[in-house]
């Protein structure tokens, strides 16, 4: 695809798009800007790289969320906590974990339809419960993994344990459903 | 390999699973067999930065980093235990596949979902020409609970056959994180009807020839319009003696009465040329739109009186419907009107013409041979009515050429070239005696059927 044919697919996409999705996609912008602004204002600097292309993958996500900009935006912002962090669990980083979930669900739902169909509100809705969990989720792993912190645990164990339970079961999804088979 | 699938919206993929449009008379919807769930981009996304960020905590020991990974964990964890892996059933049925303009009908889509596990629908439906999808964004979306039937309406705007697209048929999974491929119906071909405006004319024709019907004729006969009173002849019924005459004069005196024929009308349609812009039935009229919608009216209207009533279209000859009467006959007739499309390759039709015919011509007269033809409708004894259908805006030649493009000042000098040829053939009608009207709706033809009528029932002279 050329960039004409992008920009152009790009142009419709945003002039036809319905109320709903314009909603949807004002909720990608705020909740990416929320992460980007939260990493920046940490103490240690940004990776510029990494800052570039969040930028550049979160105005893609914004214009095309059913595509990769999003993920490569979390990406962009994962990279940036690994090679500069210091490896603390402030507060700022349980709300940029949010703002990825609200991110994450917000392309998802933009791509059940073309932009310019209203979303139902009765879909739209049945979309919070698990979106409620998720976040539950996250705040208990980061109590948790702070409680792990203070009690001078070393982090290597249980992340090791985490990571025997994760990568398994993401490597079966993958084989078991998205790579096809002939 | 593929990843994931990606619907491209409006662009749909083609080689999917099709299933047939149903009518709603036929009874048992077809189920559709939907190929295997797959990945939506979300998922695949997720699953990627959820892999990485933990392999990357556990391998830097980055807890923090661990903590940006959960809710893609999480977005992952729910997508494996929420994945169908059941087909629902599909089916699609449409109301009916013939409309008149300004009616609708309704595209019916019912899905079923014995697992539960489909979370959202959405169903899409691309325009088709004059036919208009409601909602105005060409689908719906909602959510699915078992089972959901989901309905789009097609609104027919202007006369014709149009072939409506495949419907597209979307089903999800709870967060999006599983879809179908699309669900591609197979097209079907809706038929509009041209809408007969509310059209009423004067009981008169001229030349009422046949043996029964609703016009009164020139000649005596059984029927209960009175024609007079005069002497009783040998033959006369003995019910119509009029008493109350009788018992006044010194002979019998009876009621004469007029009696009571059909007649045959010709409509010619002049459809070498589609003048105008046509906006649909709420909006501008063409000139072959006001032609196809008051043919289908003047039809209409002399068939319900009892007429033979027969189409000719003088730009294609294939397009003709015979003398006939009645509904059915009404039926085939607008099945040929809704045909029609100008057509300036083909050689003129010289239409039959049957003495003592009354013949409607409805022609925008740009063309001097439709003239002619009438000359030969005049010589036979027949009456003639031109109908013209230029629309209003196309008389002033500087509009017409704002309208066009390239030069404006030649497009004006052509155009009002036509326009003088067109005032040559009307001044040649009106040497003729063949009267020209313009479309109005109910009662246009009134006050030149009353003229034509007299004039046919004028004394004449034999040579």
């Amino acid at each position: 695809m050329g960039i004409a044919q992008i920009r152009s697919r790009a142009g419709i996409s945003l002039r036809s798009a319905s109320r709903s999705q314009y909603l949807l996609r004002a909720g990608i912008m705020a909740a990416g800007a929320l992460a980007l602004a939260l990493t920046v204002a940490q103490p240690w600097p940004m990776p510029w790289l990494a800052g570039v292309v969040a930028l550049v993958a979160l105005i893609m996500t914004a214009i095309a969320p059913d595509q990769l900009g999003g993920p490569i935006f979390s990406g962009a912002v994962v990279a940036s906590w690994l090679l500069r962090g210091s490896g603390e669990l402030p507060v700022a980083l349980l709300a940029v974990a949010a703002s990825l979930l609200v991110l994450q669900l917000a392309c998802a739902l933009a791509g059940t339809a073309p932009p310019s169909v209203p979303l139902s509100t009765a879909a739209v809705g049945a979309w919070l419960p698990p979106a409620a969990i998720m976040l539950a989720g996250s705040t208990v792993s980061w109590l948790l993994l702070r409680l792990l912190g203070s009690l001078q645990i070393p982090s290597a164990l249980p992340l090791t344990v985490l990571g025997l339970l994760i990568i398994p079961l993401g490597a079966w999804l993958l084989l078991r459903h998205a790579i096809r088979r002939p | 390999m593929t990843r994931s699938t990606s619907i491209t919206w409006p662009d749909r993929m083609r080689n999917q699973a099709s299933l047939p449009i149903l009518s709603a008379t036929e009874p048992s919807p077809a189920m559709v067999t939907a190929e295997s769930w797959r990945m939506s981009p979300a998922l695949f996304g997720a699953l990627v930065v959820a892999g990485l960020a933990t392999l990357a905590a556990v391998v830097f020991r980055r807890p923090d980093v661990l903590l940006l990974a959960v809710p893609f964990i999480g977005y992952v964890a729910w997508a494996a235990g929420t994945r169908p892996s059941t087909r629902p059933a599909v089916a699609v049925r449409v109301g009916t596949r013939t409309l008149f303009e300004r009616q609708q009908t309704d595209l019916v889509v019912e899905i079923t979902d014995a697992e539960k596990r489909i979370s959202m629908v959405t169903v899409v439906q691309p325009p088709a020409g004059w036919l208009e999808v409601m909602p105005v964004s060409g689908a719906v979306n909602d959510q699915l609970v078992g089972s959901q039937t989901l309905t789009l309406t097609l609104r027919a705007r202007r006369w014709g056959v149009f072939d409506v697209s495949p419907v597209s048929i979307a089903l999800m999974s709870q967060l999006a994180a599983w879809r179908l491929p699309l669900i591609e119906t197979s097209g079907t071909r809706i038929k509009v009807l041209p809408a007969r405006d509310d059209f009423e004319a004067v009981n008169a024709v001229p030349r009422p020839a046949g043996l029964v019907g609703f016009h009164t004729a020139r000649r005596p006969g059984d029927s209960g319009e009175l024609a007079g009173v005069r002497q009783f002849q040998a033959g006369d019924r003995l019910k119509r003696i009029n008493w109350r005459v009788s018992s006044r004069m010194p002979e019998l005196h009876v009621n004469s009465t007029w009696s009571e024929r059909d007649t045959e009308v010709q409509i010619w349609i002049d459809s070498r040329e589609d003048l105008g812009w046509s906006g649909g039935v709420d909006n501008s009229s063409s000139s072959l739109d006001i032609a196809v919608r008051a043919a289908a009216a003047v039809a209409e209207h002399y068939l319900r009186q009892g007429d033979r009533v027969s189409l000719v279209d003088l730009g294609a000859g294939r397009r003709t419907v015979g003398s006939g009467s009645g509904r059915q006959h009404l039926r085939k007739i607008l099945d040929v009107l809704v045909d029609a499309a100008a057509n300036r390759a083909e050689s003129v039709r010289r239409a039959p013409i049957r003495p003592g015919s009354l013949v409607i011509m409805l022609s925008p007269l740009l063309y001097v041979t439709a003239a002619g033809q009438l000359v030969e409708v005049v010589q036979r004894g027949s009456s003639a009515i031109v109908i013209d259908t230029l629309p209003g805006g196309l008389t002033d030649p500087a509009r017409h050429a704002a309208a066009g493009s390239g030069d404006p000042e030649l497009a004006a000098l052509a155009w009002r070239l036509r326009l003088t040829g067109r005032m040559a053939t009307v001044l040649e009608l009106a040497e003729l005696g063949v009267p020209l009207v313009s479309w109005s709706g109910p009662g246009s033809l009134d006050e030149v059927l009353r003229d034509v009528s007299r004039i046919a029932a004028a004394p004449r002279i034999r040579r």
